[in-house]
């Protein structure tokens, strides 16, 4: 292992291991002339020094291959404590709401589920069965929170460009622009077309759709939130500056806290259809299920005032820069 | 004199290497001639610190590379873009800015001379 081609094969193994497929080659190939270079300069200084250990020294120059990695992807390749910590906190608060509702759901009676393949009673055959279907959630709730975690990534965060430069958004920034594009465009279709059959529940050979009136009412304003967002997206792909995005971005998040403020304040959310589950489970289930919305409502509104504020604080700077 | 974190000078060191490498990188040159230049400077930074930052700066267009063959072996060149160049200038300014702020700061904190503190 002390020959100088293994000292190296066995570094760039351990750094292209850590690295995306397609930035392999080109960092297998920069790095050999970065060593080679530097094996060069070392032996024409010290002519009694082996090869071995000058490529050893090369080596040390470039850092452990994790360290270089890490920077070369410019994110943490280990998942950052915050965002252990914010897994961990929507996977509890997720989960339980989630527990809570089948229960409720089981104790009520009911046969059929609420939401197609999300939200249901759990079966009561065996407690093995129950068991299994209470994994099962905990499992498909995971999977949502880590669908959620990879959908809202910020780019993660790179401590040089914390702070975006002033001038164009550079390649990364428009990679992220066409994600969220492409982002906003599910969200649209998701808005217009399959909103009331997503929160729909079975009732008399129909899905009746349990969002109340009020909310109904305010769910198309979301398009132009969704639209704003298209722009802001279109204009860092155009190359526009830095600043526009941070405008746009900042009146997006202060837009969207007002509706949902709106249609928290706007009770009840939640209306089922009469008689479908039966006096007091129907009562129950729609107050429980009106509270879990008021809830996300408040939270996400929350959410996106800090985040506007942070953005508009950002603005600011770029304003002054 | 004491002893200082060393973290507070690599921190210090962090910015500006970035906009030297950029003020050297007017001319064509490859990675290892960038750290001995810096170096010479008394600017010392590793390939492992360097490296990432030439490829950002290429990924966000502020470099242009080639790789050279003509060599006995193949060299990657870069070289400021028009980018680049208006983003060099723009970290001079700033650190003009940064430089003037401190040192104005530090002036400010200066106990005052012997002859302004008698009445």
């Amino acid at each position: 292992m002390n020959r100088p081609e293994d000292l190296r094969e066995a570094w760039l193994a351990r750094l292209l291991d850590l690295l995306p497929l397609r930035e392999t080659r080109r960092v297998r190939a920069e790095v050999e002339a970065l060593i080679a270079d530097r094996v060069e300069a070392t032996l024409a200084e010290e002519p009694g020094l082996g090869e071995a250990q000058a490529v050893a020294r090369a080596l040390a120059a470039l850092g452990d291959p994790e360290g270089l990695a890490e920077r070369l992807v410019d994110r943490p390749l280990h998942v950052p404590l915050a965002t252990r910590r914010r897994f961990r906190r929507s996977l509890a608060v997720l989960y339980s709401c989630h527990l809570l509702l089948a229960v409720v759901l089981t104790a009520a009676g009911a046969r059929e589920s609420a939401l197609p393949a999300l939200l249901g009673p759990l079966p009561t055959e065996s407690p093995l069965a129950t068991l299994l279907a209470v994994i099962a959630l905990f499992f498909l709730d995971a999977g949502a929170v880590l669908t959620f975690l990879w959908l809202t990534r910020r780019g993660a965060p790179a401590q040089a460009s914390a702070t975006p430069a002033p001038g164009p958004a550079g390649p990364p920034e428009r990679r992220q622009a066409a994600q969220g594009l492409l982002l906003v465009a599910l969200l649209a279709v998701i808005l217009n077309f399959f909103v009331e059959t997503i929160f729909s529940i079975r009732w008399r050979d129909a899905r009746v759709c349990f969002l109340s009136e009020g909310v109904r009412e305010v769910l198309p304003w979301g398009n132009l939130l969704l639209g704003l967002l298209a722009v802001r997206a279109g204009l860092v792909l155009l190359g526009a500056r830095a600043l526009a995005g941070e405008v746009l971005d900042a009146l997006v998040s202060l837009l969207g806290a007002g509706l949902l403020v709106a249609l928290a304040l706007s009770p009840p959310l939640v209306s089922l259809p009469k008689g479908s589950l039966g006096g007091q489970a129907e009562a129950t289930l729609g107050q429980l299920l009106d509270r879990v919305l008021l809830f996300v409502c408040l939270a996400a509104a929350l959410y996106l005032v800090g985040r506007g504020v942070r953005r508009s604080a950002r603005a600011l700077r770029l304003l002054h820069a | 004199m004491a002893d200082i974190d060393p973290r507070f000078e690599a921190e210090l060191k962090r910015g500006v290497v970035q906009m030297v490498a950029l003020c050297l990188l007017a001319t064509p040159r490859y990675g290892y001639d960038l750290v001995r230049l810096l170096a010479q400077a008394g600017l010392s930074v590793e390939e492992g610190t360097l490296y990432p930052i030439l490829r950002r700066f290429e990924e966000q267009g502020l470099l242009r590379a080639r790789w050279d063959t003509a060599g006995s072996r193949p060299r990657k060149y870069y070289e400021l873009s028009a980018r680049g160049r208006a983003a060099r200038d723009a970290m001079r300014e700033a650190w003009d800015r940064t430089r003037r702020a401190t040192e104005a700061a530090i002036a400010a904190a200066a106990p005052p001379a012997p002859d302004e503190e008698s009445p």
